[in-house]
């Protein structure tokens, strides 16, 4: 099993520090979910964690060598990057067949056939220009060239963004084939936390430029819990837990709370539901006192 | 030579290719009309093969110049989100150019020799390191723009406006700064050459810690 470690990454952008000291590991092998809300420096992150970008202090490696203009691990990462209509001179103007020749040339193990089948499948024409695509042609191109790269370690952002359901049924299923034939190594960022939850075996969440958790999804949603009750009630259950979202309704009260450890013997008089991803990612947002940007 | 090495060499040396066969179709055109328009003139056909050589020049000049802006922040951008080092662009940047150079030179050349006019070759051979000098300067831009904006751009125009003005007025009333006589095309030529390696230096530096756009 390989390791991408990044230890002690600070990224500043000017006066901001957008990655406050973040260390991650990341075990091939694995798909990993990168949850965090706008602006949690997750691109930042991703183009760091890929050498995209240079990090202001902190290590970045892959198997202990740097991943730093190292072709031995660029060789092994693919990072799609999320295309944009527009560039700093007008309309991108770059056509689908360009970035697919551009990833032929420099994406090692590039599968041309698998390439054909998905700009197929995604009904994409390759001749069109990205300014000319919508939102979800753009996310299939980003998909297409991350899944053909056929790169160790593949990584996502957003993509599905503007894909319809059954466009975003297709990325789903594909990845699972993909992860089932080659234990490639996924890291998916995305919003739609509730659709993909099930594809992640690991989450790590990202919160004001500091992971908060790094965890194997199913342990992580096993310590976390929305009890509800008299409110009297609620407080003496939850007492030494951390609590996230308190809402009360009258007598009634409704927090969510993670455990160090699943536990199901809370006191008395108050109702212990499981809580979704999607669920506890809100409730651990919405406690830091930051509603919707 | 790495792989990765090789295959952004070949990359960038098919885009240096590809931006030829672009800019000689806009000269195949271009020259398609002058010589519809002038048929039947006396000396039509070098009249129009003469404006053509001029245009060709100016053409090799601004566009890789135009491309080179473009390249930071646009194309080299793109390559590097796909995983190619920084210096395998370095010198793949360096590689499209001069492929895209020297096939102009040989095109125009080869023009200058069909028409009998050799002695034009001296001229392709200035314009090719004014575009070298240009290409350089256009990397150098297009980080400016990628680091500062739109502005760097509009700013560089205006200022290359005011000079090629100032220069065309100053032919005008034949107020030459200094003279050079018939080395003149040399001395241009190897002072485009030098500001070329020197740029290339502060492009190595620029792109040394660049970023995805």
């Amino acid at each position: 099993m390989s390791v991408l470690s990044g230890k002690n990454i600070v990224k500043k952008y000017g006066k901001e520090t957008v990655l406050k000291n973040v260390n991650i590991e990341i075990e091939t092998g694995k798909i990993y979910g990168l949850i965090g809300r706008n602006g949690a420096g997750k691109t930042t992150l991703l183009s760091v964690l890929t050498a995209q970008n240079p990090a202001t202090k902190g290590e970045i490696t892959l198997d202990g060598n740097p991943v730093w203009e190292n072709e031995k691990s660029l060789s092994r990462i693919c990072y799609s990057r999320e295309l944009s209509p527009v560039t700093m001179f007008g309309p991108n103007n770059f056509k689908v067949k360009d970035y697919l020749n551009a990833a032929k040339a420099f994406y090692v193990n590039w599968d041309g056939e698998y390439a054909k089948e998905l700009v197929k499948l995604f009904n994409i024409d390759i001749k069109k220009k990205i300014s000319k695509l919508s939102k979800g042609m753009m996310s299939a191109v980003t998909i297409i060239i991350a899944l053909a790269s056929k790169a160790e370690i593949t990584i996502l952002d957003e993509p599905v963004a503007g894909l319809d359901v059954v466009a975003r049924e297709q990325f789903y299923k594909l990845i699972i084939e993909e992860y089932s034939e080659t234990g490639r190594t996924f890291i998916i960022s995305t919003h739609i936390i509730e659709e993909a939850a099930s594809l992640f075996e690991r989450v790590i969440i990202i919160d004001n430029g500091e992971i908060k958790f790094q965890e194997n999804t199913e342990e992580f949603l096993a310590r976390a819990y929305r009890i509800s009750g008299d409110a009297d009630a609620v407080d003496k259950a939850t007492e030494g837990l951390k609590v996230y979202h308190p809402e009360s309704l009258g007598r009634n009260k409704v927090v969510t709370v993670l455990a160090d450890k699943p536990d199901e013997n809370f006191a008395e008089g108050v109702q212990v539901e499981a809580v979704s991803l999607q669920n506890l990612f809100y409730a651990m947002c919405t406690n830091e006192g930051r509603e919707a940007m | 030579m790495s792989d990765l090495s090789k295959r952004a060499a070949k990359y960038y040396l098919v885009q240096g290719v590809r931006l030829f066969i672009a800019v000689l179709l806009g000269m195949t055109f271009v020259g398609t009309v002058w010589i519809l328009t002038h048929f039947g003139e006396t000396n039509y056909v070098e009249s129009v093969f003469y404006r053509i050589f001029s245009l060709g020049t100016v053409f090799m000049i601004m566009m890789n110049f135009m491309y080179s802006v473009y390249s930071p922040g646009w194309y080299d951008s793109m390559v590097l989100s796909m995983g190619a080092r920084r210096k395998d662009i370095f010198w793949g940047v360096l590689i499209k150019q001069i492929t895209f150079i020297v096939c102009y030179a040989i095109f125009l050349s080869l023009m200058s020799i069909l028409t009998s006019r050799p002695e034009r070759i001296k001229s392709i051979m200035m314009s090719s390191a004014v575009s070298l000098f240009m290409g350089a300067a256009g990397i150098i831009v297009g980080h400016a723009v990628k680091k500062y904006g739109r502005i760097v751009y509009h700013i560089f125009l205006i200022i290359v406006l005011g000079v090629g003005s100032g220069s065309l007025v100053m032919l005008e009333h034949r107020e030459h700064v200094f003279t050079l006589g018939n080395a003149t095309k040399y001395v241009i030529a190897m002072a485009g050459l030098l500001l070329f390696v020197i740029m290339e230096f502060v492009i190595y530096r620029l792109n040394k810690k660049s970023m995805v756009a």
